[in-house]
């Protein structure tokens, strides 16, 4: 996905003939995953797209035959260039962008390029905001949607990231750290800290590598996570009852008193949140300096109101949640749920300190990593992340050394722990919200999911049925880059159906994947290996030691010749935006980019120039990195790094020590935003759309983390298994044509693991299903088949689909389509699957299995 | 000896040639007698070609004008003598080949080259009774006396090839992965071709034949020799595949697990 | 050579990698990844086995080659000359580990399609990485590598750091002792064939 690894293409007579890790990148240290090694005869796929496209057949469909014609660019860019300015005039809303992670490094469409973490109102894509309109559609994301509580908790986007440098017990559920997917970096973190004898739990339904290497796999029914994460905290704060109180009391709203309406109490001039002074036995505001102990638990009348400190009413919501209910839900053992608190809370060292520079921080070496793609993407998942933080929080875990700490960029920032006027860290990008409109501006619901992650799903459901969804304006146009919702999320018959409703559909793109197959015109891209472009690095989705902390990174290479008539993602929207009139001016796309790369004084652009992406990169590296570097030096070396906050700047506790912010314990911001929407719903006397009930979908926008089960819960009893999918080292996103690719598709087939449907040994017998026998998986909304593997590594109730095989069109490599596409068994039906805060579709749906 | 030799040669040749033929580079197959100090199919190599050369000379005797060096009786029978080394080698060699690969325990036993000798040898005696039963079937003459001793003596070694098969079995199954092995044959994907293939056709009823072609009356006798030299070379086709197959695949055993060797062939 | 197997997490970095360096045609696998279970759910875990050829010191495929095709360099590194081989496959036979691969043909890696320019580079090249119908091949621990002393391709991409290259006549070098450490074993000592690689047990 992210494309963090420095590698070396070595070119012979014009033929890239070898690909090897770069020594001096400090992510990968000359390390390559499988995918990396095999883009070399990815870039010899001969099923890529060769020249401008045009489609001569109207009748649209990914298996349909476009009837493409080859046209020149000067065509094909005036083509659309017409189109867009035509839009641009009327309303700019009519244009959807779909972005994707098919083209992380270009500048121009790349969401996490931009810093949007305060001002959420923007897409965040450069082009989108040139061009007006509000609506970017991440192409990925609702099978993935794990960002709410790290935004709202402690800032951090698109997680935090574990600090596997101090770390000693790791409780991992439902997700990878990195070394199931064989990333470099983070493997050599995890597999440096298993050394070090960093105990690893793995709750998982499935026994990964990352499980066979770990000190306990703990197997769980799926989308049940939820139930384990609110037995700890009972076990916590009833069975053991021992907690970080320093870090409760200082460090969190914990302390802050709560009237019956759910919100603080305030006080009456100053209107700041009050706590009780235990030991003065009075209210005080939050940040009186002279309280000498606050209260966590009691109940206390302020102005003749009763008021209960949060911490209080978190205690009393999790009083039902014990062990041996949780076993039910969970099918994990009371005692092993017990055991594993026990090790987490021991192994935290409450109370013990590190010396970091000589910067005295609060040592927490053990980890609750919540925010797992597994445990999350459920119905009620997002209330899960939630539990799993306030897990870490009652320990003190958090943004301190050991702790899950930051990852947002630039990282660390003395900005992102800024406490708002509630002393409260200030929430960013998905935990702001979008802001209610009525009717919306946004295509993808965004105002009737204001806390969700991207919205395909909701932009098709909403296309098919615009009024439902109260879309005020037609969509006259798809502009699609990097993505293919087609196969990252579900449904596919729905996404057809809503893209033949676009009159003019273009895309950018290097394969004939099912989104190219449903445009008009195509616009070919040269295959990564052949772009010359820069990558700067993110830290995101990593683990963290001091060989990350603090690193800004930007990697580059001498790109190997393009094969065939290719241009560069950002030089034709360069392009396009000149011809449509978008390039110059205030607002133009050379204004915007000086904005968000901060290009100033020498290095600006002049907004009434042309400049190549190559110019604008150039700029950019000198910016970060100073004038002795550029563009040219980064193709020359391959990299350029540097680390800004070593030591105790690495730390994001060490710019708002003590009490000086506080996280969020109580999520009264989560219920501010449900009560909030439910007004302006009432205002215009509207739903949520497709919801049959909304009081079901407001149960969700609570202060406290709560146990509701998911719809799958209610599956009749014939469905008696759940079906379950993980990303693989061969095929994660699908990004970087994997699905094509020659060498991969051969790993996969000689895998016993890849391609197949794996089925716990026992339960196969059962069913009468042997090994490699052809069987059907079939939930409420959909049907697979594949190939059985019986496996021991598995829940006894549970299959298990493994990546994103089994999806592909008619002009792409024919092993494309082999294997077996979990997101089949899914469905988007708002009420059935999806999570009101994070707009997550279920990814553990009830099935039954049988033989073909 | 000559019609030992006349159906003997030509079925050296062409085994030999089904063997060039099947060699991944068949030009190249002079190259095999470069390493006799090592390698079995070099020295198997060499004992054909041996075998080869003094059976060619021995041919060349009853070729005028060679003819008149019959009348050396020596010379004679040292070539006869040479052949008899030669053609005991070309025995022998397959199972020391197959019993020098060490690594798969169900070819390494000192048993499978007296299996595989002993084997031959009643193959041999059948095909002689076969050309025997044949040439006399067509020449209508009677059946000749020895067809009964050699019918005794196939019996003779049917019995010892399946003591020295019950031997090696034995002998394998004191590893995991020659048990491994043998139970592929006994009870695995090749049962079929070993209970019914190798042991019931091949060395059951050719044994029962045999042994009765003394006690039925003429007329079935002729028709026993011939299911009973025929099954039992079958048969003998059908060891050396079962052997081949049984240990190609031994598994290694390897941390808990045991890693199945794949079939590169 | 060492793989340490707490380490792998059997990813086919080394599989793919060798691939590119040696340009083995589709279907051949100088190195491969095995993997299998142990123990019974919910005990149980998966283990993954890198092989490659183990270059033995006592190699039954060099006393078995009758041509003189496969033989031992100086420094213990086992190879096969394609030009004096006869693909008689007896070395596949004696082979413990597997470790032998005989083309009947030239597998492509997008069989419907010409070959990628890739591929038809590899046709100009000499030695190992010129691939032939007919013949035996294997690893050659990247012999041309180890020639110009860097270390063979699977060890340089693996991305969990599991594998060691050096000379295990030397007690000093770090491979030795890690062996010696870590308790590093062959596969299938009993056979004698003294492998080269060692494994530290997962």
């Amino acid at each position: 996905m992210q494309g963090d690894c420095g590698i070396r293409v070595h070119v012979r007579d014009g033929v890239a003939v070898n690909i090897e890790g770069n020594p001096d990148s400090p992510t990968n240290q000359g390390r390559v995953c499988p995918k990396g090694i095999s883009s070399l005869i990815g870039l010899y796929n001969p099923y890529r797209v060769k020249a401008p496209l045009k489609r001569t057949n109207p009748e649209k469909g990914p298996d349909i035959d476009p009837k493409w014609v080859e046209i020149t660019w000067e065509e094909a860019l005036e083509t659309i260039a017409t189109k867009l300015k035509k839009i641009r005039s009327e309303d700019p809303r009519k244009l959807v962008i779909w972005e994707g992670w098919g083209n992380v490094e270009s500048l121009l469409m790349s969401v996490k390029e931009v810093e949007t973490a305060t001002n959420y109102t923007e897409p965040g894509v450069i082009f989108a905001m040139a061009f007006g309109t509000p609506n970017v559609i991440g192409s990925h994301g609702p099978l993935c949607s794990i960002h709410y509580a790290s935004n709202l908790v402690h800032g951090q986007h698109p997680e935090y990231i574990s600090d596997l440098q101090h770390c000693n017990y790791l409780i991992a559920p439902g997700r990878t750290v990195g070394l199931n997917v064989a990333n470099p970096g983070s493997t050599r973190r995890l597999l440096d800290a298993l050394d070090r004898g960093m105990k690893l739990i793995v709750i998982d339904p499935r026994c990964s590598v990352e499980a066979s290497k770990a000190y306990r796999w703990v197997p769980i029914r799926p989308g049940t996570e939820l139930a384990f994460a609110l037995a700890m905290i009972h076990t916590m704060l009833y069975e053991l009852k021992k907690y970080d109180d320093w870090f409760v009391k200082n460090r969190t709203n914990g302390p802050y008193l709560i009237g019956p309406d759910g919100y603080y109490a305030r006080d009456k001039s100053t209107r700041k949140p009050i706590v009780w002074d235990k030991v003065e036995d009075h209210a005080k505001n939050f940040d009186d300096m002279s309280i000498r102990d606050y209260a966590l638990e009691g109940t206390y009348t302020i102005d003749g109101v009763s008021a209960q400190p949060a911490f209080q009413l978190i205690k009393e919501r999790m009083r039902e949640y014990s062990p041996e209910w949780a076993e039910k839900i969970t099918s994990i053992p009371a005692e092993t749920i017990r055991v594993v608190t026990r090790e987490f809370v021991e192994h935290a060292m409450i109370g013990s300190t590190i010396k970091i520079d000589g910067f005295d921080f609060p040592l927490r070496p053990a980890q609750f990593a919540g925010s797992g793609r597994g445990a999350v993407s459920h119905k009620g998942g997002m209330f899960f992340d939630l539990a799993g933080k306030i897990i870490n929080m009652l320990v003190g875990a958090v943004e301190v050394p050991g702790g899950i700490t930051g990852n947002r960029n630039p990282f660390p920032n003395p900005e992102i722990l800024r406490p708002n006027e509630d002393g409260i860290v200030t929430p960013i990008m998905e935990s702001i919200g979008v802001p209610f409109k009525f009717p919306p501006d946004h295509v993808d619901a965004s105002e009737f999911y204001p806390n969700k992650h991207t919205g395909p799903h909701l932009t098709v459901k909403a296309l098919l049925n615009p009024e439902q969804y109260h879309l005020p304006y037609q969509v006259e146009a798809f502009m699609i880059c990097g993505a293919n919702p087609f196969r990252s999320v579900c449904e596919k018959e729905t996404f057809i159906e809503a893209f033949r409703k676009i009159p003019f559909i273009f895309t950018i793109s290097p394969v004939f994947d099912e989104t190219t197959m449903m445009s008009d015109v195509v616009l070919p891209e040269p295959f990564f290996l052949e772009r010359e472009m820069a990558r700067f690095y993110l830290v995101t989705h990593q683990t963290l030691a001091d060989d990350a902390r603090g690193l800004t990174l930007v990697l580059g290479r001498k790109p190997v010749k393009q094969l065939y008539n290719t241009r560069l993602c950002d030089d034709i929207l360069i392009d396009l935006a000149e011809r449509t009139g978008m390039l110059h001016g205030p607002r133009g796309i050379n204004d915007i980019v000086n904005k968000t790369f901060g290009l100033k004084d020498k290095h600006q652009l002049d907004p009434d120039e042309k400049y190549s992406i190559r110019e604008i990169m150039d700029k950019r590296i000198r910016v970060i990195f100073g004038d002795e570097y550029g563009f040219e030096y980064l193709l020359e070396h391959g990299e350029i790094h540097k680390y800004d906050t070593p030591g105790k700047r690495g730390y994001n506790y060490y710019y708002w020590p003590g009490n000086k912010t506080r996280h969020p314990i109580y999520f009264d911001h989560l219920k501010s935003t449900g009560d909030t929407l439910k007004k302006n719903l009432e205002r215009n006397q509207i739903d949520i759309p497709a919801w049959k009930n909304s009081n079901e979908y407001f149960a969700y926008f609570q202060a406290i983390p709560y146990w509701i089960p998911n719809a799958e819960f209610e599956t009749p009893p014939e469905y008696d298994l759940w079906a379950v999918n993980w990303k693989t080292r061969l095929m994660q996103f699908g990004t970087g044509d994997t699905q094509e690719n020659a060498w991969l598709h051969e790993l996969a087939v000689n895998d016993p693991y890849e391609m197949k449907i794996h089925i716990n040994r026992e339960t196969a017998l059962k069913k009468g299903i042997k090994d490699e026998d052809l069987i059907w998986v079939e939930s409420r909304y959909g049907k697979v088949n594949g190939r059985a593997k019986l496996t021991e590594l598995i829940h006894p109730e549970v299959v298990g689909i493994p990546a994103c095989y089994g999806s592909g069109t008619p002009l792409m490599n024919p092993v494309a389509k082999e294997g077996t596409h979990f997101n089949k068994l899914l469905t988007m039906k708002e009420d059935v699957a999806l999570d009101p805060i994070s707009g997550s579709i279920d990814v553990g749906p009830k099935v039954k299995v049988y033989k073909a | 000896m000559r019609t030992g030799l006349w159906l003997g040669i030509p079925l050296v040749i062409a085994g030999a040639l089904f063997l060039i033929w099947d060699l991944g580079e068949p030009t190249r197959f002079t190259k095999a007698l470069s390493r006799p100090r090592t390698s079995w199919i070099s020295r198997g190599s060499w004992i054909l070609i041996l075998l080869l050369a003094v059976s060619v000379a021995l041919f060349g005797l009853w070729i005028w004008p060679f003819t008149m060096l019959e009348t050396l009786p020596n010379l004679i029978m040292a070539l006869e003598g040479l052949i008899v080394i030669f053609a005991f080698g070309t025995m022998v060699y397959t199972g020391l080949l197959l019993g020098a690969s060490k690594p798969i325990p169900f070819w390494s036993m000192p048993t499978l080259p007296i299996l595989f000798t002993v084997s031959a040898t009643a193959a041999g005696l059948k095909t002689s009774s076969l050309v025997l039963m044949v040439s006399s079937l067509m020449q209508g003459t009677p059946i000749p006396e020895i067809l009964g001793i050699l019918s005794r003596l196939v019996v003779v070694f049917i019995a010892i090839e399946i003591g020295v098969l019950v031997l090696h079995l034995w002998g394998t199954r004191q590893t995991e992965t020659g048990e491994f092995s043998s139970n592929r044959l006994l009870s695995g994907e090749l049962a079929l071709q070993f209970w019914a293939g190798y042991v019931a056709l091949g060395l059951a009823i050719p044994a029962i034949a045999d042994v009765a072609v003394s006690s039925v009356p003429i007329g079935f006798e002729a028709m026993l020799v011939l299911i009973a030299a025929t099954l039992g070379l079958i048969g003998g086709l059908l060891l050396r595949l079962i052997v081949v197959y049984a240990g190609a695949k031994a598994p290694v055993p390897a941390f808990g697990g045991l890693y199945i060797i794949p079939e590169n062939m | 050579m060492v793989i340490d197997l707490k380490k792998c997490i059997g990813c086919d970095s080394c599989t793919v990698s060798c691939r590119a360096e040696n340009f083995t045609p589709a279907g051949v696998f100088w190195n491969r990844v095995f993997k299998f279970e142990v123990g019974k759910y919910p005990h149980a875990k998966l283990v993954s086995l890198p092989l490659i050829c183990m270059h033995c010191k006592n190699a039954p495929c060099v006393d078995a080659c009758p041509t003189g095709a496969t033989h031992k360099r100086d420094d213990g590194i086992v190879v096969v000359d394609y030009d004096k081989c006869m693909g008689c496959k007896y070395c596949i036979a004696v082979c413990p580990y597997g470790e032998r691969y005989f083309n009947s043909q030239l597998g492509q890696y997008y069989p419907e399609k010409p070959l990628t320019a890739y591929e038809q580079f590899s046709k100009q090249l000499n030695g190992s990485k010129h691939h032939m119908i007919g013949v035996v091949e294997k690893c050659t621990f990247c012999a041309d590598r180890v020639d110009k002393g860097q270390e063979p391709a699977c060890v340089k991409s693996c991305v969990s750091n599991a594998r060691t290259f050096g000379d295990l006549d030397d007690p000093n070098s770090q491979i030795s002792q890690l062996i010696a450490m870590k308790h590093a074993v062959q596969l299938s000592p009993e056979l004698g064939t003294d492998p080269s690689v060692y494994y530290i047990p997962p």
